[in-house]
């Protein structure tokens, strides 16, 4: 037979349903003709009504990185969080993309000879045909051929029709 | 014997004179049949051919109106360069291309009808405009042959066109210069109103949509000079009888993000025309670029190179079959006269821009 004082030492676990059914059985039986054991329950649920009161969700932020550094361990991050990129890295990668769009040359042609523009700029002012590869993607390929490249047109023409000597 | 000097000189002016009242009648006759030219509406198809001895190119255009009105133009020789990489889709890609016909060039060129009406005075002045009596047929039409042959010397290109006798209708025209010529014929010719009015519709509708042909922006002078931030050198006529025609300022991309602003100038005798470029130097950044590849732009690996001292400046003097490239830097700008003028006359140009900065 279970004391007043064993039996109250279970009342916390009877109270949150953590006693085998044998030993829920035998608090119950002692709490039905003791009244301060009855009295520490009501504390219990007194106390227990309390918290519910102050009761708080955790941050999600929390959450998230706690099951983060389980996922890791568990080697289960999504596969977008396993490519992500520290900001320092993505912010170097930004500066040198934006460095070479700035400083690098749109093509060596352009940066380092304009002749070819020139001289399609003159012939668009002192002939009867068009040399610009820009028209030629557009109209002059066509027209002429089925299976034509127009990469390079301008320099094509400018060779076939300004010639070298 | 008084007298008789007297008499041979009378004589002498005399003919002079009616020889002078003759040319200006062939010019007056010239230029109105040009001027009727413009009232007509027609449509055909033209063949232009160059040709040295080595060298030889040939195009069909289909114009409205006059040479300048491009709806198309096709390389009939040399073929051009085939890829591998469009052989296996060719039909796609030719489906998809026809689609898109456009208009590039919506401009009078410069032996054209519309053209040398425009510069007339300039022709009068520069060009000595002689009939030639024989009777030729082309598409069908009669055709007026006339001979232009520059005032200068130095110039040796000579021009003929043959005109149609009816309707002023520039039937062909012929450019010589040395071992260069060049021919543009008319191979079909239609006077079709609603052909023409149907092509003149899609003409105009298709350049609106591709913006026109135009580069840059043409401007006046002073605003030349304020977009480019440096001295310019805007010289009103470069020799004996080429005037400025037109500034068009450009913007040369160097990067995604910048660009060097370029003035081109375009001088005109009313048939021969020349180009001077101006832009800031870039020759800091050709140096540190080193010795690349790219120092040597891709086309002018054959190119016939020379250098010269002119007015103690070094130009790079670049010949290509119809015309020559003068390059030099001067107070940092560098400075490209392209033109097919003689090279003593091209001398000279190069000369007084110099002396004009």
């Amino acid at each position: 037979m279970d004391t007043h004082q064993e039996i109250q030492q279970q009342l916390s676990a009877y109270f949150d349903g953590e006693l085998e059914a044998s030993a829920a059985l035998v608090v119950k039986k002692h709490l039905l003709k003791c009244d301060e054991c009855q009295q520490m329950i009501a504390d219990f649920e007194a106390q227990q009504v309390l918290m519910y009161g102050l009761k708080q969700e955790n941050p999600i932020d929390t959450w998230n990185q706690i099951r983060d550094q389980i996922e890791i361990q568990e080697g289960k991050l999504p596969f977008w969080k396993r490519w992500a990129v520290p900001l320092p890295v993505a912010a170097l990668a930004t500066i040198m993309v934006f460095g070479l769009m700035v400083f690098y040359p749109i093509s060596e042609r352009s940066s380092v000879s304009p002749i070819n523009d020139y001289l399609s700029a003159h012939a668009q002012y002192s002939t009867d045909y068009s040399i610009d590869s820009s028209f030629l993607n557009e109209n002059f390929s066509a027209i002429e051929l089925d299976n034509t490249d127009s990469s390079g047109d301008t320099d094509w023409l400018l060779d076939t029709y300004h010639g070298y000597e | 014997m008084p007298k008789i000097r007297t008499f041979l000189m009378i004589i002498s002016f005399s003919l002079i004179w009616s020889f002078s009242l003759v040319s200006e009648a062939d010019q007056n006759q010239f230029f109105d049949l040009l001027a009727q030219a413009k009232q007509m509406d027609w449509t055909g198809r033209k063949l232009v051919v160059s040709w040295t001895e080595d060298h030889c190119a040939a195009f069909e255009l289909m114009v409205v109106h006059g040479s300048a009105d491009k709806y198309y133009q096709r390389s009939i020789y040399p073929e051009r360069p085939r890829s591998r990489r469009n052989q296996s889709n060719a039909n796609e890609e030719r489906k998809k291309r026809e689609s898109g016909r456009r208009v590039r060039s919506f401009r009078p060129t410069r032996l054209s009808a519309a053209s040398m009406g425009r510069y007339e005075s300039l022709i009068r002045n520069n060009y000595v405009l002689e009939r030639v009596e024989a009777d030729v047929t082309i598409c069908g039409r009669e055709a007026q042959i006339w001979s232009i042959t520059p005032h200068e010397s130095d110039r040796n290109k000579q021009f003929k066109v043959w005109l149609d006798s009816a309707t002023g209708i520039l039937l062909q025209s012929e450019q010589k210069n040395g071992q260069n010529r060049q021919l543009s014929v008319l191979t079909q010719l239609q006077f079709n109103q609603q052909l023409v009015n149907d092509r003149l519709a899609e003409l105009k509708r298709n350049q609106q949509k591709s913006g026109g042909s135009r580069r840059g922006r043409l401007v006046s002078k002073s605003i030349a000079q304020q977009s480019f931030k440096q001295k310019l050198s805007l010289p009103d006529d470069l020799l004996s009888g080429f005037q400025i025609e037109e500034i068009e300022l450009m913007e040369r991309p160097v990067t995604l993000s910048s660009s060097i602003p370029t003035v081109h100038l375009r001088y005109t005798d009313g048939l021969e025309m020349v180009s001077v470029f101006q832009s800031l130097s870039s020759a800091g950044r050709d140096r540190s670029r080193g010795n690349r590849r790219g120092d040597r732009p891709r086309g002018q690996r054959k190119s016939k190179t020379i250098k010269q001292n002119i007015a103690e400046v070094e130009v790079t003097i670049m010949e290509r079959v119809d015309v020559r490239v003068y390059q030099w830097n001067d107070n940092d700008i560098d400075f490209t006269l392209i033109g097919g003028l003689a090279q003593s006359e091209m001398d000279r140009m190069v000369k007084s821009l110099i002396l004009n900065r």
